[in-house]
């Protein structure tokens, strides 16, 4: 029960963080630069399937990814790491410091790429405006 | 267009001044004309960025990095450019070697003459991975010419030989002082990289005096040549 109600946090939680990114023009052109990327961004541990990827022109929230499908980044943390993130910790710190696993075909620079996503949502305020804190 | 010729500069021990000598051996190269880059795969301790005083102008799209240029012209790729100041790199050997790997083909660098490569200290998982698949024109060893490091270099060159690697020669870094009055030359350590040249048959290059807070190092021409 207790876990049900932490998977249902962490998809509003995504899902929100999604919505408002769409709508920040910092992002709109970072995902503009990055058209035809499919990043997948993943909680790992808590068996929740959420994620959210670029798709085109716009992120897009997922319920249910298909990990069989050829992302070219997947990004996954623990849920330790999402709540560090969500605290204001720097994600290209807990990328360096091995608590973000990247995976996928030349991972590096699109890691490179992605903490540009995950910082201009700390250096916006965007988990602000998710978690309201 | 001829491929880029490689340098390898490694050490086995900390301290004994890889770095500073990548950066001056590839100035020194530039002054003799050629297009140069310098690649810092330090992850621990990367310093390229200080020592040329290079601010971040690398950058990075899905295609790849492009490379920064230091105020001498020579492209510039270092982890200290992507890394803030105080954060530690806790990567493991694996992923850190898969990075490698990922560089020697998302770096886009100018067609340089010379890729210098400042190696980690000691026998990294990165390093391992660079060397097997990089297939360096030339390795250099630094050494101090004190017991430790010359005991660290022994390793490193029977690990190199054992990869299969040539190993190009040996430069002996602080190896003496020389007073700046008289121009007397002064031996700081009582053993000599001579010495471990002649007992492991690798080329003794040179020997380079210990400079107070070297910014550059005087690299004799003949070095020079010899790594070229």
């Amino acid at each position: 029960m207790v876990e049900e109600v932490r998977k249902k946090l962490v998809k509003q939680i995504l899902k929100k963080g999604v919505d408002i990114g769409n709508e920040d023009p910092v992002v709109k052109q970072l995902v503009k630069d990055s058209e035809g990327e499919t990043f997948l961004f993943l909680v790992d541990d808590l068996k929740a399937p959420y994620g959210f990827i670029v798709c085109s022109d716009k992120l897009e929230f997922m319920e249910n990814p298909d990990l069989n499908q050829p992302y070219n980044l997947i990004a996954t943390c623990n849920e330790n790491t999402f709540v560090h993130m969500l605290k204001g910790e720097d994600p290209e710190n807990l990328f360096w410091m091995g608590a973000l696993e990247m995976s996928g075909h030349g991972w590096f620079k699109r890691a490179m790429l992605i903490r540009r996503f995950l910082k201009v949502g700390v250096n916006r305020g965007l988990r602000k405006k998710v978690i309201g804190l | 267009m001829p491929k880029p010729r490689i340098i390898v500069i490694l050490s086995n021990k900390g301290g004994t001044g890889k770095s500073t000598f990548s950066v001056s051996l590839t100035q020194a190269l530039k002054r003799r004309g050629k297009t140069v880059a310098l690649l810092d795969l330090d992850f621990a301790s990367p310093c390229a960025q200080l020592l040329t005083q290079t601010k971040s102008n690398l950058q990075v799209d899905k295609k790849g990095f492009t490379p920064a240029t230091t105020e001498e012209g020579i492209e510039l790729f270092s982890f200290g450019l992507l890394l803030s100041q105080d954060t530690p790199v806790m990567l493991r050997g694996i992923k850190r070697a898969e990075i490698v790997q990922q560089l020697a083909k998302d770096i886009r660098w100018n067609k340089p003459d010379y890729i210098v490569v400042d190696l980690p200290s000691g026998i990294q998982e990165e390093s391992l991975s660079l060397l097997r698949n990089l297939k360096p024109n030339k390795t250099v060893i630094i050494i101090q010419p004190d017991k430790l490091s010359i005991s660290s270099a022994r390793r490193i060159i029977k690990a190199l030989r054992h990869m299969k690697v040539n190993v190009s020669g040996i430069v002996e870094n602080m190896g003496y002082i020389k007073c700046p009055k008289c121009g007397e030359e002064t031996k700081l350590f009582a053993d000599s990289a001579k010495q471990l040249s002649q007992e492991t048959k690798v080329a003794f290059l040179g020997s380079i005096p210990f400079i107070p807070h070297p910014k550059t190092l005087p690299i004799d021409e003949s070095v020079i040549r010899k790594v070229m």
